[in-house]
């Protein structure tokens, strides 16, 4: 027990001396194997690691889905979205607001990244809201909140991470994702709803769509609708595995990439290099995130801990909400892969050993992960708007997702109270 | 008091699994309670790594397959013929019998101390499609098969075939993207494919087999005082060879129990089947053969003809 | 470098049952994954808490991404050692993949090659950061 803790402890204080976090939880996972079994067996261990990291086919659906995400963002496929939902609802109160939350979600169904799909809307969405003269706070929290719909809604790259270090199907987390991720961006509707009727200042309506106009968008976004049938479709329908899956997806994005004329060479090259290098980092952690495990596995923490809860005398219910008050404030101030990448290892056996579906359990993570990206102060959906849109000041970002981080955090509380949410869909795979 | 840190890359309620511990307690009562095992939770390596896991002393003992490392063992894969036996028991104890006989087997594994060489029950085919009863049903389907001889058999058979790591049989045969797999009974138990599957074929003796290998790490073993080696000692060889068959056998039983409870149709070969494998698979048998003198097994074929002579006498 | 992306791509979208198509995914993986490693490295894309930065001084920053930099690149080096001397295990023991049966050892001899690179651009930066200060970093993967 004391080794582990001392071994958390450490890799926080590595972190905290911005050591990359790969190499915190290298070193530390390294070093604890190599006192608790020797040097030999920590290198062996290591060379190890690394080395079935790399040759672990099932992990090829990370790249993939990484490309496929990149390719569909260079496609434009996000302004044929955000132009039909924009002709259904625009003209309502705050109709610009839901119009990109629903091409959010649209999005989020093609695209595994939730940093993506902020950024790509922040090109797409922001100008029209702009120039309607809604507020800065509002139009930034909205498509902060509406771009982790990105990884709720599958594909998602956190559910896929989640799958690989807890061993989770992740066909079937894909399916556990869908619901709760529809039920996220109804309820931050919902919010919007709520904020343009007190201060109708926010947000003007915007000008009203014919029919004939409606469908004319609505046939832009075919594209994306038969992404999502033929790989979601497929998963779900067992015509092939998620990393197939992920495979067709982005042959298919490319395809759509090129067909439209959006792809040159350099951007193509682009396109390419960035995938490899975001693969490669995600891949230096998953191997630290394996190498730290490796040295928890020969200590008796696991064990520990749950001997610890079951004479606690707290119900099961209790302490998952526990987990994610815990949560939810570390996300606040922490990176949410580092948070999610070292306290899975800790709390996956405790969860299962109270009998929760690990499903379930993954559709709250990726919750808790969708919160503490829009949580100030260190939140990377805020930063990354803040970034590409330099006429809008930190402070008004700030200000915009408050609400909508209670309504997450309120859409976190439904999920808990209600598991069928999450695993009505994955119990129809069977 | 000497503690061995076990580790186990199937489930804890899995055959393998569950004989390791019973191999510890044995050892454990053997040593007078001197030494005593430390089963880790979760797997120090994936299966392909484990074999490397205890050479290196990453943990004391485990086992691994022979074949999830291609191109490494080639004397084992005399255990992975088609048609050795009907049951895991007398195959493993023959198998560790003859291979403990001829230093040439041990040579292969140099690096670790082999605590027995054992195998699982008969290999039978399974699908969810139709009854396979020619050769031609079985070149019709597609299957999943694992790594090793079982590869060579099937290609020599002209399936189609993919290799998959056993765990993801069921999204492969759920999802409809394989037809079939190649497994002993028990691990249509072990993986949930009960209520998938609709065919069984069986071969007498096995359509293939898996040669698996239990060991300890060599410098804990020298580290043992004389007594807690000899505990180490009884407990292993035949003795464990005999435990897990054992164990593989029990499940087997119970899967083929609840096969008929799902109502899967088992099909035994005819002998017009039987008599199509046996001549296209006869010649895996030379290669290995050659392969295996060329390892520095002498006799090679004679070894093989014993191999399958003690598997009978251990039948009985 | 990257094309090998598309190598995995292709194979997927043609067609499904070639044999090995695999075990290419693997080591096209393997290759893509390492070949991009000294990118990562170079850009400064490793994910890093970084959230204390507002509250410290410049020298003191500047001096944490020198040794930050020497700590990382020394680590990256002996991993490359310890994949190379891995690399020459696997050679010596003739490991191959199941199916196309292509021998391991020179993609394992890669990866060592590619941390060590990595460990060089990391002590390369040690110099530069002195001189230029850092870049802003954006995180992809969430
Ligand atoms: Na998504
Ligand atoms: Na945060």
């Amino acid at each position: 027990m004391i080794e582990s803790l001392l071994g958390f402890g450490a890799i926080f204080l590595l972190a905290l001396m911005r050591i990359p976090l790969a190499f915190a939880m290298g070193i530390v996972g390294f070093l604890g194997v190599g006192l608790t079994r020797g040097w030999v067996p920590a290198l062996a261990s290591t060379s190890q690691v690394v080395y079935e990291t790399g040759f672990a086919y099932t992990l090829s659906v990370i790249p993939l889905f990484i490309l496929m995400g990149n390719f569909v963002a260079r496609a434009g496929l996000a302004h044929e979205l955000f132009q039909a939902a924009y002709a259904f609802i625009g003209h309502l109160r705050g109709g610009l607001a839901h119009a990109t939350i629903a091409a959010c979600a649209g999005f989020g169904a093609i695209c595994g990244s939730s940093i993506a799909t902020a950024a790509t809307m922040s090109k797409v969405a922001y100008p029209s809201m702009r120039d309607l003269g809604y507020s800065n706070s509002l139009s930034t929290g909205v498509m902060a909140a509406g771009g982790t719909l990105g990884i709720m809604i599958p594909p998602s790259t956190i559910l896929v991470i989640y799958g690989i270090i807890t061993e989770t199907n992740i066909g079937k987390l894909f399916a556990a994702g869908v619901l709760p991720g529809l039920l996220t961006a109804s309820m931050l509707m919902l919010a919007v709803w709520i904020i343009t009727l007190r201060d109708p200042e926010h947000a003007p309506p915007g000008k009203r769509h014919s029919w004939s106009e409606r469908w004319r968008a609505l046939r832009g976004i075919w594209g994306v609708v038969v992404l999502v049938i033929v790989v979601l479709g497929g998963i779900y329908g067992g015509f092939f595995t998620a990393t197939e899956g992920a495979g067709f997806g982005a042959a298919g994005a490319f395809l759509f990439a090129l067909l439209r004329g959006r792809l040159t060479w350099p951007i193509l090259f682009q396109v390419l290099v960035e995938s490899a290098r975001t693969t490669a980092m995600l891949f230096t952690l998953l191997i630290a995130a394996t190498m730290f495990a490796n040295f928890v596995n020969f200590t008796t923490l696991p064990g520990d801990l749950r001997d610890f809860i079951t004479k606690s005398g707290l119900t099961p219910t209790m302490i998952i909400v526990a987990m994610m008050g815990i949560y939810v404030l570390l996300g606040t101030v922490m990176e949410e892969l580092t948070m999610v990448l070292l306290t899975i290892p800790l709390f996956f056996p405790i969860v299962t050993s109270l009998g929760f579906d690990p499903l379930w359990f993954g559709v709250l993570i990726v919750m808790i992960v969708q919160i503490g990206l829009i949580s100030p102060p260190v939140g990377m959906n805020l930063f990354v708007l803040n970034a590409l849109l330099p006429g809008v000041s930190l402070a008004d970002i700030f200000r915009g997702c408050w609400p909508l981080v209670l309504t997450m955090v309120l859409t976190l509380g439904i999920l808990i109270a209600f598991p069928q949410i999450s695993l009505f869909l994955p119990s129809l795979m069977q | 008091q000497t503690v061995l840190t076990t580790s186990s890359w199937v489930p804890p309620t899995h055959a393998l699994t569950v004989a390791q511990k019973e191999w510890c307690d044995l050892v454990e009562k053997n040593s007078k309670n001197k030494i005593k095992c430390n089963h880790l939770p979760r797997a120090v390596a994936a299966p392909p790594g484990t074999f490397d896991a205890i050479k290196n002393g990453l943990a004391d003992v485990s086992f691994t397959v022979h074949g999830y490392t291609p191109g490494r063992f080639t004397l084992t894969q005399m255990a992975e013929f088609p048609f050795l036996g009907d049951a895991a028991e007398p195959m493993s104890v023959a198998f560790n019998k003859v291979a403990m006989q001829h230093p040439e087997f041990l040579k292969e594994h140099e690096g670790v101390k082999v605590l027995a060489f054992f195998t699982h029950g008969p290999g039978i085919v399974f699908n969810t499609k139709r009854p396979v009863t020619k050769l031609e049903d079985l070149q019709g389907l597609k299957w999943r098969v694992g790594g090793g001889m079982v590869n060579e058999i099937s290609k020599t058979l002209g399936m189609n075939v993919t290799l998959k790591p056993a765990p993801e049989s069921y999204e492969l045969l759920s999802g409809g993207v394989m037809d079939g797999t190649l497994f002993p009974a028990e691990s249509i138990e072990s993986f949930k494919l009960g209520p998938l599957i609709k065919h069984a074929t069986t071969f007498p003796g096995g359509l293939y087999n898996t040669s698996f290998v239990f060991m300890m790490n060599p410098a804990k073993y020298d580290k043992l005082s004389p007594e807690e080696k000899k505990a180490v000692d009884d407990a292993s060889g035949e003795v464990a060879a005999r435990l897990i068959g054992k164990h593989w056998d029990r499940v087997d039983q119970a899967a083929m129990k609840s096969m008929e409870a799902n109502k899967v149709q088992v099909i035994k070969a005819d002998q017009k089947l039987v008599g199509d494998v046996k001549s296209r698979t006869k010649a895996l048998e030379e290669r290995w053969a050659k392969e295996a003198e060329g390892k520095g097994l002498k006799n090679a074929e004679k070894v093989l003809a014993d191999f399958r002579a003690e598997i009978a006498k251990q039948s009985k | 470098m990257a094309l090998t992306f598309f190598d995995v791509l292709g194979r997927k979208f043609v067609s499904r049952s070639i044999p090995g198509s695999l075990e290419l995914t693997e080591l096209l993986m393997v290759v893509v994954i390492f070949a991009a490693l000294p990118l990562v490295s170079l850009r400064g894309e490793h994910v890093e808490f970084d959230s204390l930065d507002p509250y410290l001084p410049r020298w003191v920053r500047t001096l944490q991404q020198v040794l930050v930099n020497a700590l990382v690149g020394v680590g990256l080096l002996a991993l490359g050692w310890l994949m190379w001397r891995t690399g020459g295990d696997f050679a010596s023991f003739g490991e191959t993949t199941a199916q196309l049966q292509i021998p391991k050892y020179p993609f394992i001899y890669g990866m060592g090659v590619m941390c060590a690179l990595a460990g060089l651009v990391h002590l390369a930066l040690m110099r530069w950061r002195v001189q230029h200060g850092e870049e802003p970093r954006e995180g992809t993967a969430l």
